[in-house]
This record gives structure tokens, sequence and C-alpha cells, in this order.
């Protein structure tokens, strides 16, 4: 066996580990989603154009936002009631389904020629 | 209960005017504009530095959800020091470029 297989041999249970470690994290769908749906989509696509889209979008900043949705201290009619109703675990749970569906946005390329 | 059909209309059109009114966006004009925004917007996982969250990926983001943003920071309804700052700076014409440009912009 030459080299190269030895070592691609060795490092393959730990991608195994590495898959299984990235599928456990990932969540079953959270009751509360059908409320964020109807401007949010299911799946993190705004239904209007004024909502955001939130599919694939970090998580810790997801949290972030309904967080300080929750505390008042980012102002939106809206989002200030959602939130008032949503614990700790309800935000945490929503941020990370959002943050793992198909991502509809991306971090835009500063130097393109478009 | 005549009137109040009237009115609901009336409200509705108005409405309708109001998103009418909004500037529309010119995509190369916003690309120049939006050149600050790539210091952070622009480095996938830059962080914000406290608290500590990412930075909003904003590719692909709805236009008008990136315009009611900006205004948001402006007026302070959505406290955020430098966004507070940066968009505090922009006209909303250059709030509809930059939205223009950044919810079409090829990814990074």
């Amino acid at each position: 066996m030459n080299l190269k297989m030895t070592r691609l041999l060795a490092v393959s249970p730990l991608m195994w580990v590495a898959a299984a470690s990235f599928a456990a994290d990932t969540i079953a769908k959270p009751e509360k989603v059908s409320t964020c749906a109807q401007c949010h989509g299911e799946n993190g696509k705004g239904q209007q154009p004024v909502f955001p889209n939130l599919g694939g979008q970090y998580e810790n900043y997801l949290l972030h936002s309904l967080q300080a949705y929750k505390s008042g201290a980012r102002k939106n009619a809206i989002m200030n009631a959602q939130a008032a109703a949503l614990s700790e675990d309800d935000m945490v749970q929503l941020a990370t389904w959002y943050s793992q569906q198909e991502p509809l946005i991306y971090t835009p390329a500063a130097n393109s020629e478009k | 209960m005549k009137s109040v059909r009237w009115a609901t209309y009336a409200l509705a059109a108005l409405s309708l005017c109001a998103v009418g009114a909004q500037a529309d966006g010119d995509v190369a004009a916003g690309k120049h504009k939006a050149y600050t925004c790539f210091g952070c917007h622009g480095i996938p996982n830059y962080n914000n530095v406290y608290p500590t969250y990412r930075v909003p990926k904003l590719g692909g983001q709805n236009a008008q959800y990136i315009v009611s943003a900006l205004q948001e920071y402006k007026s302070g309804a959505r406290p955020h020091p430098t966004m507070h700052a940066q968009a505090s700076s922009m006209s909303d014409q250059d709030m509809a470029d930059i939205a223009a440009y950044l919810s079409t912009a090829p990814a990074e």
C-alpha cells in the first residue's frame, strides 16, 4: 500500500466523525416556525420584498436580532410583539433552524467585474 | 359602513403611492457607493466586536429590506454605532442604490 492510500485510510474515520457531529447539529423543525413562516417562509424566503430572507443567515446574528427585538433595543412593531412571546430556548431553536436552511443569501464579492 | 370601505381603499391606494415614491435603485451607482460596506460585509464570517456575532450576509437579500434596515439605523430605531454613522451620511437615493447592488451582487 502506498503512502497516499495509508494516509487516506487513516484520515477517513475522522471524516466520518466530523460528518456525524455535523448531522447531530441539525435540528427538527421547531413548532413556532409556523408563525415566522407567514412572513419569512418556512425555509427563510421573505414573503414580501420588505421582509428579509433568513435562510442561510448566520445563526448568532439571527439570535442577536431576536434578542434585540425582545429587549426592545431594536424597534419594529411586528417583531417586538413576536419576540416578546419567545423564550431564549425558542430563539436559539429558530435561529438554528433558519441558519440551516438552503442559503438564499451570501457574502457579496467586493472585487467583481459585474 | 360604505365610508369605512372607501377609507380602506384610500389607505391602500396611498400605501401603494408610498411604495411607488420610493427611489429606484441604480445597480452601477450602488456598486460604487457600497465600497465601504465590504470592509465588514464582504468578509465571510466577519465578527461584530461587541456583542460578538457575525456580520450579516447581504448578498441576495431583498432590496426593500436593506433600505428599511438602513433607514432604521439612520433614525436610531435599530441601534448600532457603526451602522448609524454609515447610514446617517446616506440619502434615500444612496440607500436605494446600495440595496439594488447588494441584492444582486455576485457571491464572494
